[in-house]
Formats: C-alpha cells, sequence, structure tokens
C-alpha cells in the first residue's frame, strides 16, 4: 500500500508512445492465453445451461418456472431489470464523461461499454423468454400486419419494448465508433494477413487522416448526446412496468429515479470490478490507475446513497399513506417470508459502501472488488424483493401465496452469466479493451497544457 | 508496409453495406406480398370436391336459391350444407344414372354422409354468425364473391382480419335490401344515385354503430 | 360361447374365490391384481396420461369437439332430423339421478351432443336452480374411466355371452322360486324399479331384495314412525319458517335436500331483507357446515351434546321434561333460540341432524307439533324411496345369509358395497360366498372387482328411466344422447338377471306408465316429458294427528368423537372419477384431491406439546378398535372434542382417476355408530401430506373484504346512483350506454356450495389442471368461492365471498397489456382476446382481485375425445400460453343480442343469465343492465348495503356484493 500514501497519483502514464503498443498488443499476443482459455471455457459451459434452459422452457411452456397467482413475474423479470441496471454505467461513464470532458474516463469507457453491450443483450432476452407464446414476441412491434391491429400504447411494457431496443442500437453504435481507430492501429500492427484483412475490414479503411478525425468526432460526440437521455429513459421505462400497476409497493413516484440510480449504482460497481480484474491481469496499473480506482469508489458511494434514499422514501411512503395495504406491504418486506431479500439489499447496498468514505478502501483494490461484488449481489436482491414481496402478498387476502423459483429459473440465471461473459471474454482477447487514442490524445492535451 | 487493401476496397465495403440494406428491404417487400397475396390466402383457388358441383350451373344457370339449399343461413350461425337428402329431391329424378352423382346415391342408399370440403372456412378464433348478417341485408356475393360464375367453388375474398374489419367499419357501401341478399349481380346498384343513400338509411334504421362493431368481442370470444 | 351353470360355478366361481384367497384376504391387493389384466401399461396414473390412453381407446362421435384447428371438413346429414337447424341448440328436460333422488334438469345439446345441464325452472323442487352434483353430472357422462362394455372375470365379454350365462341361471333359479337369489340395490325412487321388483317377488318368492346406501334418511323414517307409528318421509317448508333451530342438522350442505331447502331458505331471507317477517337460523353444531357458516347464531356444541340440547329445548318450550344441565354458553343460545321462537310460534322450525338418535329426531318432531308448526313449517308424507323388507337391517341380513351361504346369485346393482359398507359387517368377504355374482354399475370399481359378471349400465343422461325429486314429484328421465359406450340400462340388467331379454329401457318406462295413466297414457306422457316431471304426481302430505312425545334419554358424553361425514365433493365416493368434483375447492377448507380429518384449533394446540399438529400432518385416528391414517385440517368452529372425517376418498380403482386419492375413512365407520363414534384417539404418526388448497390465508386480517350490517340499516336505501366509487380517474369515462352489463352478488344468501363454479367449469369449457398444478397455485377457475373467518379461530364467523371478474370501468389490466388482448367492450365488458394474448402476464399481475388465470401448460390439447366432445362449442378453448377469466358469459350475451336484433327489440331484463347465476339455489347472483333503473340488478345496487370491494383502488368493477346482514344476537327488534 506504499504507493496508495502517494498524495497526487497520476491519472496517466508519462509517456503516450508506448501506450498504443502497451494496448495494442493484447489482441496480437495475448499474454493470458491459459487462464483466458480456462475463463472462456467455463463460459461457454454456461451459455450451454442457458441454451438448454431455454430449451426446455421453449419445449414445455413457462410452468416449468415457479410462478403462480399471483405471483406471475418471479427472478426472470427481476433478473431483466437487473442486467439492465448493470448495462447502464458504460454508457454513463463513456458518453456523459466524455461530454462533460472528464479526460480519465478513457482509461475505462472501452471495456464499461462493451460490458453494456453485452448486459443489454441478457437482459433483453429475458421479457422474451417469460412469454406464455414467445413466438409471437413481434407483436410487441408495430408493423403493419394482415390482422390490422397495433401495440396497446398505453402499456410500459410496449414502452420498454421501445426503449431497451433503441438502447441497444445506440451503444452498439457509440460502441463501435469509438473502437474503429483502434482497431486500425491493432490492424496496422497485426503480422498475419488474416488478422490484417479482420481488423482491415472493421476498421472501415480508417487511415487517420485529419478528415477522418474531423468527422469522427461529430459522430462520437452527436451519438454521445444521443446516448445520455436514454440511460435515463430506459430505466424508467423498465420502473414503470411495475409503478404502473395499481399494486401497493409499486405504485410509486419514487420509482423512476430510484430505478435509474440503481442501475447506475450497480452499473458503476460490476465496472469497478472489472477495471479491477483487468488492471491485475493485464499489468494495465499505469493506464487503470488509482486514481481511476478512487474515482469508481467515489461514484458507486454517490450513487449508493441516492439509492438508499429510495429505500428510505419506500418506507416512508408506505407511514406516511397509513393504507393498510400499504402497511401490510411494508411489514410482509420487513418480516415476510422474503425479507432476507430486503435485509439483505439494505445490508449489501447501503451499509457495505460506508466503507469508501475512507480513501483507503476506495485505492485498494481488492476491498472495492469486494465492495463492488457485495453490491451487484445487493442489487439483485433488492430487485427480486421489490417483486416478489409486492406480489406474494396483494390485496385480497385469500389470492396470497408463496412463491420458489424453480430448478429451470436458476439456472437460466446461471446460463445468462454465460451469456455475458462469452462474448466479453472473446472481446478482451480479440479487441482493444482500453481506447488508446483518447488516452494520448488527452495525454498529449495535459502535457500541452504543462508546456502552456 | 505492404498495402493489405486494393484502393477499391472503400468503394466495395460500401457498395456491399448499401446491396445489404437494400437486399432487406426488398426481402421485407416480397414478405408483405407473399402474406397477401391470393396464394397464401387461398383466394380463387379450387379445393377438389367428392362431387364436382357447380354452383354455376345451380345458381346461375337454374337460379336455384341459395337458402334453397343453405337453410340454417337465415336462423342460426352456419348456413349449413344440405344433407343428402336435399340433393336427392331433384336428383332422383334428374341425371339419375349420372356418373359424377354416384356419391351423392352411395351416400343416400349407404347412409354415409357427403364429406366436402370448405372452401369458405371461418379462421379460428372467430364466431361467425350468418343470421345477423342475413338479417342487416349483407348479400351473399359481399363474402362468397359471384358464386353464380362459378363452376367450380372458389374463395372469393381472402378471409384475412382485415376483410372483416375493413367492412364493420364502414358496412354502409355493402347493405343491400334484406329481402335480395341472395341476389348475386349489384353491378347496376351504385350507378343509380339514390342508392348511395341506403347504406347511411340502413344503418340509422338498424341502428348500426361501427364503433361497436369494430370491436374484438364482436367475433372473438 | 355357451357356458352351462356347472361350469359357471365350478371354475370361474371357485378359481376366482382362490384368486382371492391367495391374496391373504388382501382386498387392495385383490383387487391390484383384479385389475391389473384390463390395465396393463398404465403405470402412470397422472390425469393427463391416463385421459390420454383412455381416450385413445375411443373412436366414438365423430365430433372432434371445438379444437384449435378450424375443421376444414364438413360432413351434412344424409337426411336431416325434423326441426333440425344447423347448430342451434336444443333443449330436453330430463334430470340427473343423486343417491336415488331425482335432480330435474334442463340439457342442452349441440348437434346431438349434450354439452350443459341447466336447471328447470317449473320444476316445484327446483325452481331452476342445481347444486354442484347435478352440474358435474355432465362430465360423468362422457368420463372416459366408465365401464365401456360387460367383462366376466375381469375380461371382455360380449353381452350376448352375459344374456346366455343370465339365461342359464334364471333356469336354476326358476326350479326353487328364486331362492338363493338376491339382489342389492343403492337408493332408488324409481316406480318403474319397484314395479320390476313386484314382478321379481311374483316370480321368485323367495328371492330377496337388499338396498344399501351409505348416507340415508334411514333414522328419520325410524323417528318419524316413533312419533307417529308409521315411517314418514319429512317435508319440511323452510321458506315458511321465520325462525329456524337446527340442533346438528345441514339443511344447506350438500345431498340431495340441498337444492330445495336453500332456495326455500334464501325466499324467507329476502323477504326479511325487505322487512316481511324474520328469516332467523340458530345453528348448533360440532364441525361447520354450510348452515352454521350463514347461521346469525352458531353454537358449537359436540355430537354427544345435540340430544342435552332438544331436552333442554323441548323444556324450555315448556315440556315436562327434565332440564338437563348446560354450559353457560350453551344456555346462553338455548335461551335466545327459546326466546326467538317464542316470538314466532308456529313459524318456527326445529331440527335434529339425520344422523342422531331416533329418539333425538322424534323430540324435535314433537316440539315442531307442540309449537303449532306442524303442517306449516314442516309436513309429513309417505315415503318417496323405495324400502327395503328389513329395513334398516337390509344389508346386515344379506351379509348374515352371505355367511350362511344362503346366497346362490347376488346381483349388486348401482351399488359399492364393498367400499362403502360398513366395516364391521364383512361384506367383501362375505360376498364371496355367493356363487354367481353380477356387477351393475358405472364404473369398474372395488365391488365389480369382486363380481363374476360386470354388466356395465347407462348413465342416467342416456337412458330412459324414472325418479322423484326430493318433494316427491316424479321426473321421467329421458336420454339426451346415445349411449357412447357398449352399456345397458340398469332396468334392461335387472330383467336380463331374471333371463327375460331383449326389454329395452323405454319399453320398460312405458309400462311402468302405461299401467298409471291408462287411456290418458299418450297425452299425459307427451306433457310431462316436456315438462320433465310429471305434474301432481307427489305423496300428498299425510295428516298426521299431534305426536306423542318420545320417551326422555340420557346423553351420553363419549369423551373424544369421531364424525362421519359424506365428502363434500365426492359424496360417498361415487364422484371419484369426476375431475371437475375432484378439482372442487370443498366450501370451508378449500382444498381439492383430498380428503381431511377436521380437527378444533384448540385441540391441535393442546397437542402442540410434543406432536406437534398442523394442517397436512398425518394421524392415525383411533375407535373402537379400528383406525384410519390421514391428514389433519385446522378447522376454525370446529368443537374441542369433536374431530371429522370425510368419507369417499381413498378409492382403489387401478388406472382410473380416482384412484389413490386421499384416504378412506370407511374402515372406522361401523353399521352401530355410523355418524358417530365416541371414545376416539388420535395420534400423530410421522409424515405429512401436501394438500393442494386454492386458498392459503383465510383469516380475514382486520379487512373489510366482506361487510356485515344491522337489520334495520340493511333496508335504508342509498342516496348515491351506485356504489362504484366516483373519485377522479387519470382515465376518461366510458359512454355509459344501455346495455351496460353488471352483476350484484348477495353475500347474505350465499351459502358456499359451489353450484356456480361448477356451472362455470361446465359452461366455459375451465381446464382440470390436477393436484400438483393445484397445488402450485393454478388452479384454474374463472370464478372463485372466497371463504374468510372473523373472530376468534374457536368460534369464529364463517363468510362466503364468491369472486369472478369484476369488469372493471377503470381496469388496471387493460392498460398493462402490450399487445391490447385485454379490451373493454362497449357494454362495459372486460374481455380477454385469447388469439392475441402473448402472455406477459402483466394484466394478472396488475389485477387487484387476482381473477385471471394462465395456461401455464397446454392443458387442453390432449383431452380425449369424449372430454373434447364435452365442450361448449360457443367457447374458445384456450391453448398454453394465454390469459384467460370470467368473460360475463359473453357466449351468451351475444346470443341473446343477435337473437333481440333479429327480433327488431332490445333485450329483456332477465334474459340473459349467466352460468353462475343460473345453477345459484338462492339466487345469490344477479345479472343484468345496470343503466336501465328497473332492472333487477339496478335494483339492487341501490341497496344500502351494496358495497364495492377494493373500494380504495378505484376501478370502478361491475360487479359489487351485497353486505350480509347481521341478524344474531341485536336482531331481535328486526
Amino acid at each position: 500500500m506504499a504507493r496508495a500514501r502517494t498524495p497526487k497519483p497520476r491519472i496517466l502514464p508519462k509517456a503516450w508512445r508506448p501506450v498504443t503498443d502497451e494496448i495494442t498488443r493484447i489482441p496480437l499476443q495475448h499474454p493470458q492465453t491459459r487462464n483466458w482459455w480456462i475463463c472462456f471455457a467455463i463460459a461457454v459451459l454456461l451459455l450451454l445451461t442457458y441454451l438448454i434452459s431455454a430449451g426446455v422452457l421453449f419445449w414445455k411452456g413457462v410452468g416449468v418456472w415457479g410462478n403462480n397467482i399471483p405471483v406471475n413475474w418471479g427472478i426472470a423479470i427481476s433478473n431483466y431489470i437487473w442486467w439492465l441496471g448493470l448495462g447502464h454505467a458504460g454508457t454513463l461513464i463513456s458518453a456523459m464523461l466524455l461530454l462533460l470532458g472528464q479526460k480519465w474516463r478513457n482509461s475505462l469507457n472501452r471495456f464499461a461499454e462493451a460490458m453494456t453491450l453485452f448486459a443489454v443483450v441478457c437482459a433483453g432476452l429475458y421479457p422474451i423468454l417469460h412469454l406464455g407464446r414467445p413466438w409471437y414476441f413481434y407483436w410487441m412491434a408495430p408493423y403493419p400486419s394482415t390482422m390490422g391491429v397495433w401495440p396497446q400504447f398505453r402499456s410500459p411494457l410496449t414502452w420498454d419494448f421501445f426503449a431497451v431496443l433503441t438502447y441497444l442500437i445506440v451503444s452498439v453504435l457509440f460502441w463501435y465508433i469509438g473502437i474503429v481507430p483502434d482497431l486500425a492501429s491493432v490492424r496496422d500492427r497485426a503480422k498475419s494477413p488474416g488478422a490484417q484483412i479482420l481488423y482491415g475490414l472493421f476498421a472501415l479503411g480508417w487511415r487517420g487522416a485529419s478528415r477522418h478525425w474531423a468527422r469522427w468526432q461529430k459522430a462520437y460526440r452527436l451519438t454521445a448526446a444521443i446516448a445520455v437521455p436514454l440511460v435515463v429513459s430506459v430505466h424508467s421505462e423498465v420502473s414503470l412496468l411495475l409503478a404502473a400497476g395499481p399494486l401497493s409497493g409499486w405504485n410509486s413516484t419514487v420509482f423512476p429515479p430510484y430505478f435509474v440510480l440503481g442501475a447506475a449504482f450497480s452499473g458503476f460497481a460490476v465496472v469497478a470490478m472489472i477495471a479491477v480484474v483487468l488492471r491485475h491481469a493485464f499489468a494495465l496499473q499505469n493506464l487503470v490507475t488509482e486514481r481511476h480506482l478512487d474515482l469508481l469508489g467515489l461514484f458507486i458511494l454517490a450513487t449508493g446513497l441516492m439509492t438508499s434514499y429510495g429505500y428510505v422514501t419506500e418506507v416512508f411512503n408506505a407511514l406516511y399513506s397509513g393504507q393498510p395495504f400499504d402497511l401490510n406491504t411494508l411489514s410482509s418486506r420487513l418480516t415476510g417470508r422474503y425479507a432476507w431479500s430486503y435485509w439483505g439489499a439494505v445490508v449489501l447496498n447501503f451499509a457495505s459502501i460506508q466503507l469508501l468514505w475512507f480513501k483507503r478502501f476506495r485505492i485498494n483494490p481488492w476491498s472495492l472488488f469486494a465492495i463492488g461484488l457485495a453490491v451487484a449481489v445487493g442489487m439483485w436482491l433488492e430487485r427480486y424483493m421489490l417483486l416478489t414481496t409486492t406480489l406474494y402478498r396483494d390485496y385480497l387476502v385469500s389470492s396470497w401465496r408463496h412463491y420458489h423459483a424453480s430448478f429451470w429459473e436458476w439456472s437460466l440465471y446461471i446460463g445468462s452469466l454465460g451469456l455475458f461473459f462469452t462474448p466479453f471474454l472473446l472481446f478482451i482477447r480479440y479487441l482493444p479493451m482500453i481506447s488508446s487514442f483518447e488516452i494520448k490524445e488527452s495525454i498529449v492535451e495535459t502535457q500541452e497544457a504543462a508546456h502552456g | 508496409m505492404a498495402q493489405i487493401f486494393t484502393p477499391a476496397a472503400d468503394t466495395w465495403l460500401r457498395a456491399t453495406t448499401l446491396a445489404t440494406v437494400f437486399l432487406l428491404t426488398l426481402g421485407a417487400f416480397l414478405f408483405a406480398g407473399y402474406v397477401n397475396s391470393d396464394y397464401a390466402t387461398g383466394v380463387g383457388m379450387v379445393v377438389d370436391q367428392p362431387v364436382p358441383f357447380s354452383h354455376k350451373h345451380h345458381v346461375g344457370d337454374l337460379g336455384i336459391d341459395c337458402r334453397m339449399c343453405h337453410t340454417g343461413v337465415e336462423t342460426s350461425a352456419n348456413a349449413g350444407f344440405p344433407p343428402t337428402h336435399t340433393c336427392m329431391t331433384c336428383h332422383s329424378q334428374l341425371w339419375t344414372g349420372a356418373a359424377a352423382l354416384a356419391p351423392v346415391r352411395d351416400s343416400l342408399a349407404e347412409d354415409k354422409p357427403l364429406v366436402w370440403n370448405r372452401v369458405s372456412e371461418v379462421p379460428n378464433y372467430v364466431f361467425f354468425n350468418h343470421s345477423i348478417h342475413i338479417d342487416r341485408g349483407v348479400p351473399c356475393v359481399a363474402c362468397h364473391g359471384r358464386i353464380d360464375e362459378m363452376p367450380l367453388t372458389q374463395r372469393a375474398h381472402p378471409f384475412l382480419m382485415r376483410f372483416c374489419t375493413d367492412c364493420h367499419r364502414d358496412p354502409g357501401p355493402k347493405l343491400r335490401p334484406p329481402d335480395q341478399v341472395t341476389r348475386m349481380d349489384w353491378s347496376a346498384w351504385d350507378s343509380v344515385p339514390e342508392h348511395r343513400r341506403y347504406g347511411i338509411e340502413a344503418m340509422k334504421h338498424f341502428g348500426i354503430e361501427p364503433s361497436r362493431l369494430i370491436n374484438c368481442e364482436t367475433c372473438h370470444r | 360361447m355357451d357356458i352351462d351353470t356347472s361350469r359357471l360355478s365350478s371354475r370361474t366361481g371357485r378359481r376366482f374365490w382362490r384368486a382371492v384367497e391367495a391374496h391373504d384376504g388382501n382386498l387392495d391387493a385383490a383387487i391390484e391384481a383384479e385389475f391389473a389384466a384390463a390395465f396393463e401399461g398404465l403405470s402412470d396414473r397422472g390425469r393427463r396420461e391416463l385421459l390420454k390412453v383412455m381416450g385413445a381407446s375411443l373412436a366414438l362421435l365423430g365430433v372432434a369437439g371445438c379444437s384449435q384447428q378450424g375443421d376444414v371438413r364438413a360432413m351434412p346429414y344424409v337426411t336431416a332430423p325434423e326441426f333440425e337447424t344447423a347448430d342451434n341448440p336444443k333443449h330436453y328436460a330430463t334430470a340427473v339421478i343423486m343417491a336415488g333422488w331425482a335432480q330435474p334438469v334442463i340439457g342442452v345439446t349441440h348437434v346431438g351432443r349434450p354439452t350443459k345441464l341447466e336447471g328447470n325452472p317449473k320444476h316445484p323442487a327446483s325452481g331452476g336452480a342445481t347444486d354442484a352434483f347435478t352440474q358435474a353430472a355432465l362430465l360423468g357422462l362422457y368420463d372416459p374411466n366408465r365401464a365401456q362394455g360387460p367383462k366376466f372375470e375381469g375380461r371382455p365379454a360380449a353381452w350376448a355371452a352375459f344374456d346366455d350365462a343370465m339365461v342359464e341361471n334364471a333356469a336354476r333359479l326358476n326350479a326353487r322360486q328364486g331362492e338363493g337369489f338376491r339382489l342389492l340395490t343403492g337408493a332408488s325412487t324409481s316406480p318403474t324399479l319397484a314395479r320390476q321388483l313386484n314382478d321379481l317377488m311374483q316370480r321368485w318368492p323367495k328371492a330377496r331384495w337388499h338396498l344399501f346406501e351409505p348416507f340415508d334418511d334411514g333414522l328419520r323414517l325410524e323417528a318419524a314412525r316413533l312419533a307417529f307409528g308409521k315411517p314418514l318421509d319429512r317435508r319440511l317448508h323452510v321458506d315458511q319458517a321465520e325462525v329456524i333451530v337446527s340442533l346438528d342438522d345441514d339443511l344447506l350442505g350438500p345431498g340431495p335436500q340441498q337444492t330445495l331447502n336453500a332456495r326455500q331458505w334464501s325466499t324467507r331471507r329476502r323477504a326479511f331483507q325487505t322487512g316481511q317477517g324474520q328469516a332467523r337460523l340458530f345453528v348448533a353444531e360440532p364441525t361447520p357446515s354450510l348452515t352454521g357458516a350463514v347461521a346469525g347464531d352458531r353454537l358449537i356444541a359436540a355430537h354427544g351434546r345435540i340430544p342435552a340440547l332438544a331436552q333442554a329445548l323441548s323444556s324450555a318450550l315448556g315440556d315436562s321434561a327434565t332440564m338437563p344441565t348446560l354450559s353457560a354458553l350453551e344456555q346462553q343460545w338455548l335461551e335466545r333460540a327459546a326466546r326467538a321462537m317464542k316470538a314466532v310460534q308456529g313459524r318456527a322450525l326445529v331440527t335434529v341432524g339425520a344422523q342422531h338418535a331416533p329418539e333425538v329426531q322424534a323430540l324435535a318432531v314433537a316440539l315442531n307439533a307442540r309449537i303449532g308448526a306442524l303442517g306449516r313449517t314442516i309436513a309429513f308424507a309417505e315415503p318417496a324411496a323405495l324400502s327395503p323388507p328389513d329395513g334398516a337391517q337390509s344389508l346386515a341380513t344379506l351379509v348374515r345369509d352371505l355367511q350362511g351361504g344362503a346366497v346362490d346369485t347376488l346381483v349388486i346393482l348401482d351399488a359399492n358395497p364393498v367400499f362403502t359398507a360398513p366395516a364391521d359387517l364383512g361384506f367383501a368377504r362375505a360376498m364371496e360366498r355367493a356363487r354367481v355374482r353380477v356387477y351393475a354399475g358405472l364404473h369398474d370399481d372395488e365391488t365389480a372387482a369382486l363380481c363374476h359378471w360386470r354388466a356395465p349400465i347407462q348413465h342416467c343422461l342416456e337412458s330412459w328411466t324414472d325418479a322423484r325429486a326430493v318433494d316427491g314429484t316424479v321426473s321421467l328421465v329421458q336420454p339426451l344422447v346415445r349411449p357412447f359406450y357398449d352399456v345397458r340400462s340398469a332396468h334392461a340388467v335387472l330383467e336380463a338377471v331374471q333371463g327375460r331379454l331383449g326389454a329395452s329401457d323405454h319399453d320398460l318406462v312405458t309400462q311402468t306408465w302405461r299401467g298409471a295413466w291408462g287411456g290418458a297414457f299418450d297425452e299425459t306422457w307427451r306433457t310431462s316429458l316436456l315438462d320433465g316431471f310429471i305434474a301432481n304426481s307427489a305423496p300428498a302430505e299425510a295428516a298426521v294427528s299431534a305426536a306423542r312425545v318420545a320417551a326422555a334419554f340420557a346423553s351420553e358424553a363419549p369423551g373424544l368423537e369421531v364424525l362421519f361425514r359424506p365428502d363434500p365433493s365426492l359424496w360417498d365416493g361415487r364422484f371419484a372419477n369426476n375431475a371437475w368434483l375432484q378439482e372442487l375447492p370443498k366450501p370451508l377448507n378449500k382444498v381439492t384431491w383430498d380428503n381431511v380429518i377436521a380437527v378444533s384449533p384448540a385441540f391441535a394446540e393442546a397437542n402442540h406439546i410434543g406432536s406437534g399438529i398442523d394442517s397436512g400432518d398425518i394421524v392415525r385416528v383411533e375407535a373402537g378398535g379400528r383406525s384410519v391414517e390421514g391428514p389433519v385440517w385446522v378447522t376454525p368452529g370446529q368443537a374441542r372434542d369433536s374431530i371429522t372425517v370425510f368419507l369417499g376418498y381413498g378409492r382403489r380403482l387401478p388406472g382410473q382417476l380416482g384412484d389413490g386419492h386421499g384416504f378412506d375413512g370407511y374402515p372406522l365407520r361401523t353399521s352401530v355408530s355410523p355418524f358417530a363414534v365416541g371414545g376416539a384417539r388420535l395420534t400423530r404418526v410421522d409424515g405429512k401430506r401436501l394438500l393442494a388448497c386454492t386458498q392459503d390465508h383465510t383469516a380475514l386480517q382486520g379487512f373489510d373484504f366482506v361487510r356485515t350490517v344491522s337489520p334495520d340499516a340493511a333496508r335504508r336505501e342509498r342516496s348515491g346512483p351506485s356504489s362504484a366509487s366516483r373519485e377522479p380517474s387519470l382515465y376518461p369515462d366510458w359512454r355509459a350506454s344501455s346495455p351496460s352489463w353488471g352483476m350484484s352478488v348477495d353475500t347474505d344468501v350465499c351459502i358456499g356450495c359451489n353450484a356456480c363454479v361448477t356451472a362455470c367449469d361446465a359452461e366455459n369449457n375451465i381446464p382440470m389442471v390436477g393436484k400438483d398444478q393445484v397445488a402450485k397455485g393454478r388452479a384454474m377457475h374463472w370464478l372463485r368461492i372466497d371463504h374468510y373467518f372473523e373472530g376468534p379461530a374457536d368460534d369464529p364467523k364463517l363468510f362466503f365471498q364468491p369472486v369472478p371478474c369484476m369488469h372493471c370501468e377503470k381496469a388496471p389490466c387493460e392498460m398493462g397489456c402490450p399487445v391490447g388482448a385485454t379490451v373493454h367492450s362497449p357494454d362495459g365488458l372486460n374481455l380477454q382476446v385469447y388469439n392475441r394474448c402473448i402472455g406477459t402476464r402483466t394484466c394478472s399481475s396488475f389485477c387487484p382481485y387476482k381473477v385471471r388465470r394462465f395456461n401455464w401448460f397446454d392443458f387442453t390439447g390432449k383431452d380425449p375425445p369424449e372430454l373434447q366432445a364435452a365442450r361448449n362449442p360457443n367457447v374458445t378453448v384456450r391453448s398454453r400460453g394465454v390469459m384467460e377469466k370470467c368473460t360475463y358469459c359473453i357466449q351468451r350475451i351475444s346470443d341473446a343480442r343477435i337473437a333481440a336484433e333479429l327480433e327488431g327489440r332490445p333485450i329483456a331484463d332477465g334474459e340473459i343469465k349467466t352460468a353462475c347465476q343460473q345453477a345459484c339455489p338462492t339466487k345469490a347472483i344477479v345479472f343484468g343492465d345496470v343503466i336501465n333503473p328497473e332492472s333487477e340488478v339496478s335494483r339492487r345496487k341501490r341497496s344500502a348495503r351494496d358495497y364495492t370491494l377494493l373500494e380504495e383502488v378505484n376501478t370502478r368493477p361491475r360487479t359489487t356484493y351485497l353486505a350480509r346482514i347481521d341478524d344474531g344476537e341485536e336482531g331481535e327488534g328486526a
């Protein structure tokens, strides 16, 4: 921890020349081949689990899950919300901080965006899987059908459908535009013709001409400008999926901000975890510095506290309304069958992040990783709690009933981790995981600024 | 360092991208075209029947009224197929030996029903009621086409939901005097100016509100 | 094939006994072995699998029902039947028979298929109402598990073979004037059967007829004999009784009497609601019953306390009989009851349950006589049911003769004594002594397994017969459809066993009535068929002299007592193969597919030390040296020292739907104490049984889902137009145009009898999902009856609340659906468009009433042909992955609307009856146009008792409730 005590940790390395080599060598001669293959094998196995679980689901019907009346939605939907939440940090970090001119983002944005993409994919598939008749999912899309009927535009689900789709597309665009120049530099350093052609194709003939750079700047910032509001809209939409219903515990105006902040919160947590792992695995300490960890820690702390505010509001609203049903929901959250999910969320999301008040824990990779993990799990519990505790004891006493996730629900969830890690591992294996040119750019800028 | 790509590469890249977009759009249009095509909706296709029954002959030439055979049409949901007995009321006298009618005679002899293949088949999940349509003056021809010109019966319109809803949205123009529902040729109707008002008047008289007709539960239960 | 008697007796007979003995008297094993052959390769007994197998074996009925596939083939008649127009349903008046009693119905048929049974409005007894059993009889007709052809020694045989064998046998018996011929039947009221029995006795004077019915009025007749010197049927006029004191008599409970009593009681109750007199109900009972649940003043009293209470009531009303010692609670209850009775004098009724000693019942009769109720609220008439020579001893006599080897040929007609006979008689082992055993019944059941010949009989919906309704009126039973299976009418079989062949059921029945009517036959026959009953055919009420008071008697104090009750869904077990009844939540515990042992919360609590009893725990009940084991159900309102065992489950029907559900309680039941036995012990044994219950929580917990008002408050008219909350809403109001459909459910007269639920099952093609799915919370009933209790668990108030879809005007479900599959119709229905639904289940998540049901699997696709044929063709059969729910029977609305439009008239009020409304014996449900102020439903919604379920959610439901009137203690003034 000696370096931890240095008063001003540098954000960036001194010299910009080695940066590109340092980053682009990874796709070309991978340093961690063996470990990578091990991870990849595990990920693929999980992916297989996912496919099997989905297959069984399609073959037999949603009945293979543990859902019932009243608990129509189980961990399928809570996972959807959770995954989508993770998918927020990426865009938030890259797009928003880009527009705010926060240079330090450059070391994080690339893999954060990749993480976003894959998380959104994992999320986006859940609503389709949970349908009773998944083969008709496209009826949610507006298109001129022979039936002459359209989606029902008052429904939050319809808007969900649009929001998630838009978010996915924009994220892909943003990420790809961002990576083009680096693909070019990989192409230029590639030895094997195969690699050259492959990277070359995706580099879209990037030659680094000033004209290219000018247009690239425009395109990149424009997409960023589009992406930022989406961050807010997507999870607000998702929150309406619950808040639009008349059920106590859902029907609350705090939900949109509560969900968005919770999403960012979990997102930052996961970014922090990934950052820690990557910088350790690929010795990128001089690119992803303690300063970065420090900042990430601060973000987690901030968003975490805002999320906790949501918890407080929920309790307050219930007590303030004095509605028997609201109080009933509150009590079943605090003391009911699924209280573990509530208290688990409180401990992991609120208690754990208190450590981040201390810089020591922020810049220490291990503690940061641990806290990130705690938050990721905590947020999962929170989503689960929101879903279940409201449904299993809704209005009429006669329809109260418990819910237990079945084997196939769990296997699908575990599998979805494979759906996430498989492409992510491919990404860190074959693509420049950090935006080298942006780092160089900012190094140069800072140096020029220093020379004045 | 050797060139990886020829100077034309960029052009090719752009070309292929454009081509892909174009092909996708084209595909979409082709698909849309298909689902609406007669081929997909079975319009104009002749279904083979145990007996080559000719509506053209019976309706067009002999002028037999639809209700002679399809007795249920005014009183119940289904128009109904005629019992073999009905066929034989005439064919015990006419064409008694005709080979084509053998199945009909056998049916009566062996007391085995004729197995017809439906031509105008109501789609799944739809509850259609003939009697009310007939009562309101929706002529047979509106859905079944010029049956009197069909030597072999075929579907005249695509029984897509849109076909029903188009009329339910604005039944007026389709309505005819109920006492003439089985009339086939209405080509002259619209040329008479005062007929234009008939639809509106009829709607008023029967209290037909399209806003109600267009609701799901009108056909789906 | 022709078998001469010697071969029959020697080969078949003996070898069969050996077969049983070989199993060392283990009956179950014997039956298993017996059936093994018949049901080879049928290891999986899952409902669906089973039905598939059974169905596969059948190519009957060219009808595919209303399947998912549009039918591309059209098969017109060769010669159309008269008056046949395409597909319009036809109605036939007939009756189904329950424990010998006729339940009048109108059978609805579509192109020859019976698809629904509706009450017969003309009938004096039912007045158009039905009970759950009657509704479910339809499924009984289509039951794929029915015996489908004659069998000899468990192997399929031909009727010809049966006839030959019977002729041979009859020849033998003729020689001996029928000596050794015994006929055992279940209860019957059929005049034709009576005539046949007379013939039989004349031909074979030495033959003998025996009768056994597990739950009948035997003790009632005995009581009447004590009171009047001759057995008489009791005829209650509940609608005349302003005060009813029921001592453990479940007047409104399941059984043949239910429809009549419930209807009459509700008539009185409704009169009371409008201020005409009272309708007070005092009930003292050991185990909660439907009657107790609706009683204004309920006393929990053990079975053993009933005699004392009867005596006390008698002396409280001025009889010299000694006043027995009562507890404080009993005393107070008794005083209230007596006071109420005195207030109304002759317009009161005292009644004692048929399961109590004749003396006690006779005392009640005397009491009624004294207060001048005789002839007003209660009357007596010649018995309608056929009574066997040996009366109550009938079965005992048969067993004695069997054991004595006096029985040569035993014919069992429509009864299942091997399963239901009192355990102490040892009927199963005794009947093995008969040389020729013939079984004629609907199913290959436990008794059939021990008989040489099985002659399957026709269901009452496919044969000609006759029977009396509980009021004595005769119904002519005409077939709605030709038999699907190779079966014969019971009458024909009875002829055949006498060696008389070729008689058709139609002939036999007409013969009876030709004799009775002579010249007027044709006319009377026709009108009776059209009406569904023979006018004024009920035995006149006998003018009985004031009864003499029965001798005083000692009431025993039995310690822990076990009560035997028929199962509310399966009765004595006869409906075990009926999926609708198996999956019907029992009114007071909402358990399906199982029976339970009811114990009081206090008892369970007390036994918590060590053992610890919760619902579902397996316990052993021992009494009189016998014992049974079954799952316990902690039942609020149960007497501390009474435990109730529900009979009818634990059937042994290998390969059939009803096999192996629940436990068999009959082994505990003896001929000495058939209804209650004292000195019992209950011990916990290891294990817990998962009970598929449709309602996990029944404590009201202070919510106001069900409401009660005082009698005078009830009579006020409300000021506002309707109860529907008018708080502001973000959504625009619907254009209120007539008709706008709505429903009103009167919780004051709902007795929770489940008739509506079963009617809904039949009308709307509700799929049955089996125990596992119900346990998972996936039952599909569109209409459920919520059951709540309020107050201390040991003396609670019990409530029923039918909950269909509320058809909200501001329906959250409509807003939630992304594809517009749930929509609002201009006449105010909230509807589900199955073919548009993609199954997001948002609607159900948003529904505050949780009335929507989801097809978690494909529940309908694999149904066998019979069940498909039973479906209502006017209702879509829902496929996997779609949501469904109550539609207010939109198919009925559409039909009525089209009919009205064709005739150019508005739809009349009451023209449309929903299936549930139609079946309800108490008219608790009313459906109609809420815009028309004159409609019945509008009138109800104007009542001060009208309230909205979950008003605070502001969904503005079209279904509202009428609060229950509490005329308990403070009801006196009313």
